[in-house]
């Protein structure tokens, strides 16, 4: 295993360390910002059609809304775990609590498959492709453009947070990250609980608030 | 080099309190107390989880407070975002168009 060698620009490594975490906190502010657009188009259009967003979120599948934040959650805590298994050099149980992140996504995405097939099947498309005959107003039309909007978006973060881990997995099969140089890892997982903490939002404003 | 930093059981603690607060949050939306109590209360409970993972499980509170002045600018900027455009939805007035002139008047 070669000795790091920390780049010139830097003084001490925790300057680099601390340099590459605000880049990617900075990275994931960006990211929220996208979301706090559509969560500010819920805000407006839930004042504007209250009831009719109210009944459409009830017929919202709140059981597979709630198991994807159990293993959202879950998932979090797998690749929390995988950093601290680099902290103190375990390197196989890196790899395997980064392959069970793995898993973990790949469960969320299939659940979601699930739920949107549930959806089509009942007529509930986004836009003007929308006809279901049981909530017909313009406002649950609103409130199930914006959940394919939200969620669709959010699928598609979960599947490069999913490539991220999957690259991170293989690295550490290759024992790239070691105790002493692994901030690429921690700023990769960043990534992963960012994806967590916008579904931690995501699931009250189109499930349970009803 | 961290000089607080979380250990294995940290994670699994953390863990379990917020699987906890999405219990409690899934079982008070069947409550049914009312729009605005209902979202309070769940995004509530949806900020206080935020807050676990992002000091505990992305070690927020280990890095220095740079980092952490990044995450509250990005809250602060939302909560503005978010409650600016819903009071202006909310507190629109339309106005009815106004009346046609009577043919005898002049312009």
């Amino acid at each position: 295993m070669p000795v790091f060698q920390l780049p010139e620009q830097f003084s001490t490594i925790e300057k680099r360390e601390h340099a590459l975490e605000f880049g990617m906190w900075a990275f994931l502010g960006s990211e929220a910002l996208l979301f706090a657009g559509l969560f500010a188009l819920y805000a407006a259009y839930r004042t504007m059609y209250p009831y009719d967003f109210a009944a459409a979120a009830q017929h919202n599948k709140i059981l597979i809304g709630t198991a994807n934040t159990y293993v959202l959650i879950t998932s979090s805590l797998t690749v929390a775990l995988a950093v601290h298994a680099a902290r103190h050099g375990y390197f196989r149980r890196l790899t395997a609590f980064l392959a069970l992140t793995l898993g973990f996504g790949f469960v969320f995405l299939i659940l979601k498959a699930i739920e949107y097939v549930e959806h089509f099947e009942e007529g509930i498309y986004p836009g003007r492709f929308y006809r279901f005959a049981e909530l017909p107003s313009y406002g649950a039309k609103l409130f199930y453009t914006l959940y394919y909007i939200i969620t669709g978006l959010h699928a598609a973060h979960v599947i490069a947070g999913m490539t991220i881990i999957a690259w991170m997995c293989f690295r550490s099969w290759r024992r790239a990250y070691t105790p002493d140089n692994h901030v690429y890892l921690e700023m990769g997982a960043l990534y992963w609980h960012l994806v967590d903490v916008m579904w931690i939002f995501i699931w009250p404003l189109l499930y349970l608030v009803r | 080099m961290a000089q607080l930093q979380m250990s294995g059981t940290g994670y699994v603690v953390t863990w379990i309190a917020l699987l906890a607060l999405t219990t409690l949050s899934f079982g008070v939306s069947y409550g049914h107390l009312g729009v605005t109590a209902d979202m309070a209360i769940s995004l509530g409970i949806a900020v206080v989880k935020t807050l676990l993972v992002l000091f505990l499980f992305m070690h927020l509170i280990e890095q220095r407070a740079s980092s952490q002045l990044v995450v509250l600018t990005c809250f602060l900027l939302l909560s503005i975002l978010v409650t600016l455009t819903a009071a202006d939805v909310a507190t629109r007035h339309t106005f009815p168009p106004r009346p046609e002139p009577l043919p005898t008047e002049s312009p």
